[in-house]
């Protein structure tokens, strides 16, 4: 590849102290977190429209702006997923056009985790790591575990030993080693830090979290280049960290610098349970001190982190944009998973109902002109959480087995409301 | 045993604010805590403290941290993703 790498340092996002290209994640100074720093005089040289075009639909397209120093060597398939033009949702909610960007059919592991992980497994090798780590309950769990047997990486798989079955099966398939910690969370949360720092292992989204981070990026690459390269006027973006919706944001920025697209006004907007909703409720009360949820309250366990590491930052993306936040309730939940099903065909987990029932809410307050254009962010495939809607979307009607059952409980009342 | 440097975040509910808690810690526990980073308002107050010490000592230090009603996260906040 180019002999000097574009991605030049790791810098603090606190003090802008700049740090060499290695598995560190924290400032030594002020225990800011580090991010990706790239030559972007040196990309802007090599990178154009055409450029990205002539490449294979991946996130990888964008290389150049993924912090890795050569190719890519996991997760070669990853991102490029659909942008749909949502025609019967966007009336549904009030507003005149409305895309919807479906990482629920992301491969291998159908959910937006498998951009991160590619990019932090492909990392790890360039570092010199054989294990790779995580600590997850569910999504990015299933991405490492999957990413690193096709990789032919060692994995160990970290997670609370109260987890539900169905979340454990979802790694332990890969043959990954899957390590049930006993105790309260905050316990298990310090003693994956420590491990992280103890044994020399990639661990993603501890040690490794600054190359992790940035493959978010991908999706609003996508995004802009999938709409015609423009940077779409509202994004919608659910938030658990709050690193995708600052990542996105540093996405449209990155490619409105590099000429990529034109340097159009746009607003980036947040959405959380309420039941952990510490960064929407901080934005909302004005401030950008985020505080804690001791113990979230949700259906949707993929978001609730009482403890945002990037809540301060989301909340500045948010600002700096125009952008808002929304909670919304777990009833609010269902029916945004229901909505997104029945109006566009697509089967979201509970952070996908999070996202369009709080894009509902900001177009009907008017955060989101109804004259406008939104994007939805959907991002993980609502198989993985159908715990969370069983017995809240209807159930099969029961008939025998002959066509007269069939014409009067089917044919007959369906016909009768038909002409209603 | 090593000593050991150990970051984190602690995070003070507004009763615990105006209390000299890490002055308490010194003297309880022998750790050294070095403070790098402080937010403080009438809500909450933020500190990102270095403990140095035996990681025995640091771990009863936490502990009685949190029975005192502090919440301490490790500096990367969350380790445990969804």
């Amino acid at each position: 590849m180019q002999s000097k790498p574009f991605f030049s340092n790791l810098k603090c996002r606190e003090c802008g102290r700049l740090y060499p290209k290695q598995a560190i994640h924290v400032c030594d100074f002020d225990f800011g977190p580090l991010e990706a720093a790239y030559d972007y005089e040196a990309i802007g040289r090599v990178l154009t429209r055409q450029r990205i075009e002539s490449r294979p639909h991946t996130m990888w397209r964008y290389r150049e702006l993924l912090p890795i120093d050569g190719e890519p060597t996991v997760g070669m398939e990853v991102g490029f997923t659909p942008l749909i033009k949502a025609d019967r949702l966007a009336k549904l909610l009030g507003i005149r056009e409305l895309w919807i960007k479906n990482d629920t059919v992301n491969y291998p592991t159908l959910s937006f985790k498998d951009r991160v992980v590619s990019v932090a497994l492909s990392r790890a090798r360039e570092l010199g790591f054989t294990v790779v780590a995580c600590a997850s309950t569910g999504n990015l769990a299933n991405s490492v575990a999957a990413n690193a047997a096709s990789a032919g990486l060692k994995s160990y798989v970290l997670i609370p030993a109260d987890l539900e079955q169905g979340k454990v099966l979802g790694s332990l398939i890969y043959g990954t080693q899957v390590i049930a910690i006993q105790g309260a969370y905050d316990q298990v949360n310090r003693l994956c830090s420590e491990i992280a720092g103890k044994y020399g292992w990639g661990f993603v989204n501890v040690n490794l979290r600054p190359y992790y981070a940035e493959g978010s990026k991908s999706m609003g690459f996508e995004i802009c280049e999938q709409l015609g390269w423009r940077i779409p006027q509202h994004t919608v973006i659910p938030m658990a960290s709050g690193s995708l919706l600052t990542k996105i944001h540093k996405s449209y920025k990155e490619f409105a610098q590099l000429g990529l697209v034109e340097n159009t006004p746009f607003s980036v907007h947040g959405t959380q349970a309420t039941g952990c909703a510490p960064i929407s409720h901080a934005l909302k009360r004005g401030t950008d001190i985020v505080k804690p949820v001791p113990k979230p309250d949700t259906i949707v366990k993929s978001l609730a982190i009482g403890t945002p590491a990037d809540g301060y930052y989301a909340i500045h993306s948010m600002r700096q944009t125009g952008g808002s936040a929304e909670d919304v309730s777990d009833e609010e939940v269902v029916e945004g998973i229901r909505m997104l099903a029945e109006y566009a065909g697509i089967f979201a987990e509970t952070a996908g109902g999070v996202t369009v029932a709080g894009a509902k809410k900001l177009i009907a307050s008017g955060h989101i002109g109804k004259d406008d254009s939104a994007v939805l962010c959907i991002t993980g495939h609502g198989l993985k959480t159908q715990e969370a809607i069983i017995g809240k979307c209807g159930a099969p009607r029961l008939i025998a087995p002959n066509i007269r059952e069939f014409e009067e409980k089917v044919y007959a009342p369906d016909l009768a409301a038909a002409a209603f | 045993m090593a000593i050991q440097h150990t970051r984190f975040w602690l995070n003070f509910p507004p009763q615990l604010i105006t209390r000299p808690l890490l002055w308490e810690l010194s003297k309880e526990f022998a750790v050294v805590p070095n403070i790098r980073q402080a937010s403080v308002t009438d809500e909450v107050g933020i500190v990102s403290l270095s403990l140095e010490g035996e990681a025995d000592e640091i771990t009863k230090a936490i502990a009685w941290l949190e029975s005192e009603g502090v919440k301490v996260d490790p500096v990367e906040m969350n380790t445990i993703a969804s």
